[in-house]
């Protein structure tokens, strides 16, 4: 089918447009409608998606469903999916149908709450999809402003600070990447994505402002795209948006933050500096490995001692795309097989996490984890699926957690044993705060007055698992479903990346 | 003689132009700023440029030093009390005004520009006026039109900001009153006998 | 001349002479005592610019290459010329009909308001058609004198009074400045006309100290026309000060002309003088983005604030000189374009918030838009982000062909210096959107009778959203958001102006 993609990125949009135009009035009704028009859109969003991924061939290294069209004069309009990009496309149609789902109580001006979500999963599947540079931008950039509002207008007490930090910080990292994209368009003489993985930069010696930067122009390139990604991912040490973002944001809103914006960074990574900076990546890539066993390290042993159960899980998630991005960076078939992988199931694991914890803030309308204690009591269905999932943030096999760690490891022990050994020690801290949050919510006696008439997950909670449940359990036992659908492509990226090396670099890396 | 001359005008014009700020009273400033103009007429008369002197004359003695005089009177302002504390200033305004004067004398005895120095008043025509005529018609048609359109807009400009309708005055209204009609004067009315209107 | 000349001449000029016409019927109009007069002043000015933009179109040269001059070498009519003269239209139809409901709020309802708006557009049509340095200063002096009347029309409002007051110094002062350094120029080069200036300072001594003296204060003289710094001093009190329309003429139409003369004179004849002047502006508009950027965060009037943005805009602009050929001055000519539509929209939404003068304009007349006008609030939102240069707005892609061209031509430190300003300046554009979103609307002080509308508290009971300022939301909104999803359109007409312009 012609068009698919732009027809799964803009549907949203339209949804979007028809409930602003044609839904009005703030009663029962109209909210009850904006949560059907919504929940419609998305899962025929994800259903047409499936048609993607049934005629996507893994084979095909190149980009499939591939639509060009003339826009401004020397930008085009093109957008396409490989191997790397298809499975988060899938991932994100998959998800806001729960999100949607998981914000069935909002009650404060639902219409726009909706509007703004659908909005927000049109900018991230073209983030996914977009196959130019400046289009690729555009949506990156624009998908802060719904995400703004999301954290400013339906979040907790702190909302505004934590929203304005989201976007600055951002944003911050987002125009020096503009400044970037502009050399490599004035450079390159295209924005075609596909032409500027061929397109080679120079990566002679480069000095700026007196300072001799290694890589040349490739490793500027690659530090401005850096600072953009890495602050999107985030990497330490600017990771300390994302906890103040995640506690604020209501429920859906930490959901898809966690599952699926993250994802851009590493997306990112995997789509530029790699293919389009190798030289600039290898130069750097041990520092950003370091960062990587840093943030494992440092960012575990905080979660340790945090009160507030979803700082604790925005911290594990950066611990966990602290395995991402040393995945990346080893920059081997399965350091960046395992990233993908790592990548896709953090988003079903830390999604189905924080909402779990939004099934009892609903209840209970706090965060600490004083106020809780004891739910297995009254509540033995979520105390299952929560262990499930703490299982599975921890890497337990035959979850798909492991999966993606156990690849990774394997990948930067390659590269970097002293990496290696600090990030598996990494393992061990992540069952330390794991295993303690779950310890001190849900097993013990139940003493708290608040907690004696607690009720168990609904229907509509338990239909929201289920499918997170599932694909976290067939892709930890079957990994294969995704692992043949990225492996070509991953192939093609790392044999390209190491034939583009110079080859005394070669011979220095082979050293380890 | 023309030198001569030139000298006496020029020491009239520096004289005029310091009492101009040292004068206590403010009308005799005014009185010294009129001779500062028609000294500089002067100046301009003896080289030859007798039109533009007659218009400094025109102009600047008979509409500029007039509304200064205007205002001067017209104000209550106590120069005295304005002035009081000015002495305290004039180290720092003669060091500014050297300044400003050693960086133009500076710019135009270092430069090698090659600039006019003689020049012919009335290129082409018998008196000025004509001379000027002979371009401001024809060459600098559309900068005369415009500066007719700056002085159109100056004039609304004065108005618009100064004009203020009193309330209290009592005033006619003649189109209001020969456009009164019949009926805006007075109305039929059909009272019932007993109840009054 | 003989009348051959004479016709061609007045031919060119005949978008003018009609805004002149319009002006003086206007004048007469004002004196006729109907109680509609307002009404039908606004439609004569409207229907003069009409015809003058018909005008100018039926004129505009094609093929695009041809330049006519007119008035012995005076006035110029050419694709750069049409193209700012299409701008200027669209500032003064929109800030004309903004000014309807806003004069009778004040209560200063007065034909010559608008007898002087279109005056003003004469004076800024006379700018960026002049080819001579002299009847380029004449269109300023018009302008200027137009709009120092209007910056003081309020006249029983001390802040309008002050506000013109410190417009008529600060102008008098730079326009002295200017002609002196024009009156140099003249000197050293015999000749005001731009076309002859070119040749004249293609053989001149770059180090001659008075080519550097008349350089300096010509740009000097223009620089304080824009409101660059270090010459921005008074103006965020005169944007302050003036009624809020003339706030929005000044900032998007005087800015507009301005800088055609700036393109005209620094890109075109005097680019011979480039080493001289660039690094000197490089630091200018470097300083101007972080002045505009960094004191708009601590402003809590919502004029004032948009003062330091225009200023920091300003600075911005300011880079696409320094990038210099076609795509610099194309990338500003896209860029004047659309801060037009978002400025305007702006004030507009502005303009209809404001309930007494004497409240001011605090930041937190916004707060609570979106409770109460929805539509609106999502208006002002696109704007806000629009001028923060965030995609898919116009605003991103005005900074990012100027972005291109400065790249292009290798000043990357500048560029990354300018994102990074932007990038600050983004949080008081979003401390606005949070005001309108986030925040609850402020509540009424006084007694707790029903929502007063006394001078303290301001009810958000009923924005009057008039059929004029509903058309100008209508421009400026979709200017903008067209302007994000297909700047093509017009960058396409801003690379053409841009060749001629620099063809002087």
């Amino acid at each position: 089918m012609d068009n698919l993609l732009s027809i799964i990125t803009f549907l949203p949009t339209v949804a979007a447009l028809v409930m602003a135009v044609f839904l009005r009035g703030n009663d029962e009704a109209a909210k009850k409608n904006a949560k059907y028009v919504a929940l419609f859109a998305t899962s025929v969003t994800f259903l047409l998606s499936l048609f993607v991924i049934a005629q996507f061939d893994p084979q095909d290294t190149g980009f499939q469903f591939v639509e060009n069209r003339s826009w401004i004069m020397g930008l085009n309009y093109r957008m396409g999916v490989d191997g790397i990009s298809v499975l988060f496309v899938m991932l994100t149609t998959f998800l806001m149908p729960l999100v949607i789902l998981a914000s069935w109580n909002v009650d404060k001006r639902v219409k726009d709450y909706m509007i703004a979500f659908l909005l927000l999963e049109t900018l991230m599947i073209g983030v996914f999809s977009a196959l130019d540079l400046i289009l690729f931008y555009l949506f990156f950039e624009a998908g802060l402003i719904p995400m703004f509002l999301i954290i400013g207008i339906w979040g907790g007490a702190n909302r505004v600070y934590a929203s304005f930090k989201f976007f600055l910080y951002t944003f911050l990292g987002s125009v020096l990447m503009l400044v970037a994209i502009i050399a490599m368009y004035i450079d390159a003489g295209t924005t075609d994505i596909a032409a500027l993985m061929n397109h080679e930069f120079a990566s002679g010696p480069l000095e700026v402002l007196g300072i001799s930067i290694g890589g040349g122009l490739q490793g500027l390139l690659f530090l401005a795209f850096f600072a953009s990604f890495a602050v999107k991912i985030p990497m330490w040490p600017v990771h300390t948006w994302l906890p103040d973002a995640h506690v604020q944001a209501p429920t859906g809103g930490s959901v898809v933050l966690a599952a699926i914006l993250l994802k851009m960074g590493g997306y990112g990574f995997l789509r530029f500096s790699l293919p389009m900076f190798p030289v600039g990546s290898e130069v750097f890539g041990p520092m950003v490995l370091w960062l990587s066993a840093i943030a494992i390290v440092y960012t575990s042993l905080v979660a340790l001692v945090q009160q507030d159960m979803k700082k604790l899980i925005a911290y594990s998630s950066v611990a966990h795309m602290g395995f991402v991005t040393m995945g990346i960076f080893s920059a081997n078939q399965q350091g960046v097989d395992g990233a993908i992988f790592q990548m896709i199931s953090h988003g079903f694991i830390s999604g189905a996490l924080f909402l779990a914890v939004g099934v009892i803030y609903e209840r209970m309308h706090t965060r600490e984890i004083e106020a809780y204690g004891g739910l297995v009591n009254r509540m033995p269905a979520y105390a299952l699926v929560f262990m499930f999932f703490t299982m599975a943030n921890v890497g337990l096999p035959g979850t798909s957690g492991f999966v993606g760690e156990f690849l990774t490891l394997v990948g930067i022990f390659q590269v970097n044993t002293w990496v290696a050994m600090i990030a598996t020690s990494g393992v061990i801290f992540s069952a330390a705060y794991a295993l303690y949050l779950y310890r001190r919510v849900v097993f013990g006696d139940l003493i708290k007055e608040s907690l004696k008439t607690i009720s168990d997950m609904t229907m509509r909670e338990r239909w929201i698992m289920a499918p997170l449940v599932a694909a976290t359990l067939i892709l930890g036992i079957y990994p294969s479903l995704v692992l043949d659908i990225i492996s070509p492509s991953v192939e093609a990226l790392v044999s390209n990346y190491a034939a583009a090396q110079p080859l005394d670099v070669v011979a220095q890396a082979s050293s380890h | 003689m023309a030198v001569i001359a030139f000298y006496l005008i020029a020491a009239v014009v520096l004289v005029s132009a310091l009492s101009v700020i040292m004068a206590r009273n403010p009308v005799h400033s005014v009185l010294w700023l009129i001779l500062a103009f028609f000294s500089s007429a002067g100046l301009l008369v003896l080289i030859g440029a007798e039109f533009l002197a007659m218009l400094l004359v025109v102009v600047y003695v008979g509409a500029v030093a007039v509304l200064f005089l205007f205002v001067v009177m017209m104000l209550d302002v106590d120069f005295v009390e304005l002035k009081r504390g000015t002495l305290r200033y004039w180290p720092f305004a003669v060091l500014v005004g050297i300044i400003f004067a050693a960086e133009i004398v500076l710019a135009s005895v270092i430069g090698t520009a090659d600039m006019e120095t003689n020049f012919d008043a009335s290129p082409g025509a018998e008196t000025n006026a004509e001379a000027i005529g002979q371009v401001m018609y024809t060459q600098y048609l559309l900068l005369f039109q415009m500066a007719g359109i700056i002085l159109l807009v100056a004039m609304i400009g004065a108005i618009v900001l100064t004009l203020r309708h009193r309330p209290e005055t009592k005033r006619q209204n003649i189109a209001k009153q020969t456009s009164r009609r019949r009926s805006d004067a007075y109305e039929l009315k059909d009272p019932t006998p007993g109840q009054g209107i | 001349m003989d009348t051959d000349l004479i016709a061609a001449s007045v031919r060119a000029s005949s978008p003018e002479i009609i805004v002149i016409i319009g002006a003086c019927a206007a004048l007469m109009l004002s004196l006729w005592p109907h109680q509609d007069q307002q009404k039908y002043l606004t439609w004569l000015s409207l229907i003069t610019i009409l015809l003058a933009s018909a005008q100018t179109l039926q004129l505009s040269p094609r093929p695009v290459n041809i330049v006519e001059t007119t008035y012995s070498g005076m006035f110029v009519v050419d694709a750069f010329a049409t193209y700012f003269k299409m701008l200027l239209y669209l500032g003064t139809a929109l800030t004309i009909l903004m000014s309807g409901k806003f004069l009778q709020t004040e209560e200063a309802v007065k034909g010559e308001y608008y007898v002087l708006l279109l005056f003003a557009l004469a004076g800024t049509m006379i700018m960026v058609s002049g080819a001579d340095l002299l009847i380029i200063y004449i269109g300023l002096e018009l302008q200027a004198l137009s709009i120092y009347v209007l910056t003081g029309f309020l006249k029983t409002r001390g802040r309008s009074v002050e506000a013109a007051l410190k417009y008529v110094i600060l102008g008098a002062f730079s326009s002295g400045i200017l002609l002196y350094g024009l009156s140099l120029i003249y000197g050293l080069t015999g000749s005001t006309q731009l076309g002859v200036l070119n040749s004249a300072l293609a053989t001149a001594d770059l180090s001659e100290p008075m080519l550097i003296l008349a350089t300096v204060f010509l740009l000097v003289g223009l620089l304080f026309k824009i409101g660059a710094v270090p010459f921005h001093m008074w103006v965020p009190d005169i944007y302050e000060g003036a009624p809020t329309p003339i706030t929005a003429y000044l900032s998007v139409a005087s800015k507009t002309a301005a800088f055609a003369v700036l393109l005209r004179v620094f890109m075109g004849s005097l680019i011979g003088l480039e080493p001289l002047w660039s690094s000197g502006l490089a630091a200018i508009a470097v300083a101007t983005m972080a002045l505009g950027s960094l004191v708009a965060l601590v402003q809590d009037n919502i004029k004032r604030l948009l003062a330091y943005s225009s200023i920091s805009h300003v600075g911005f602009l300011l880079l696409g000189i320094i990038a210099g050929t076609t795509s610099g001055m194309s990338a500003i000519l896209l860029y004047l374009l659309i801060y037009t539509f978002m400025t305007l929209g702006l004030f507009a939404i502005v303009i209809l918030l404001h309930r007494d003068v004497r409240a001011g304009e605090p930041l937190t007349l916004f707060s609570g838009l979106a409770q109460s006008h929805a539509g609106l609030a999502f208006m002002a939102m696109i704007f806000l982000f629009s001028l923060a240069g965030i995609p898919p707005t116009g605003g991103f892609f005005a900074k990012f062909y100027v972005l291109v061209a400065l790249i292009d031509a290798g000043h990357v430190t500048l560029a990354v210096i300018a994102v990074l300003l932007s990038a600050v300046a983004a949080w008081f554009y979003l401390r606005l959107i949070m005001l309108i979103y986030i925040q609850p609307a402020e509540p009424t002080t006084g007694s707790t009778a029903a929502p007063a509308t006394g001078p303290t508290g301001h009810a958000r009971a009923a924005i009057l959203l008039s059929a004029p300022m509903r058309l100008v939301l209508l421009f400026s909104f979709s200017g903008t958001v067209l302007s994000g999803i297909f700047p093509a359109w017009f960058l396409a007409m801003a690379r053409q102006a841009s060749l001629s312009g620099l063809g002087n």
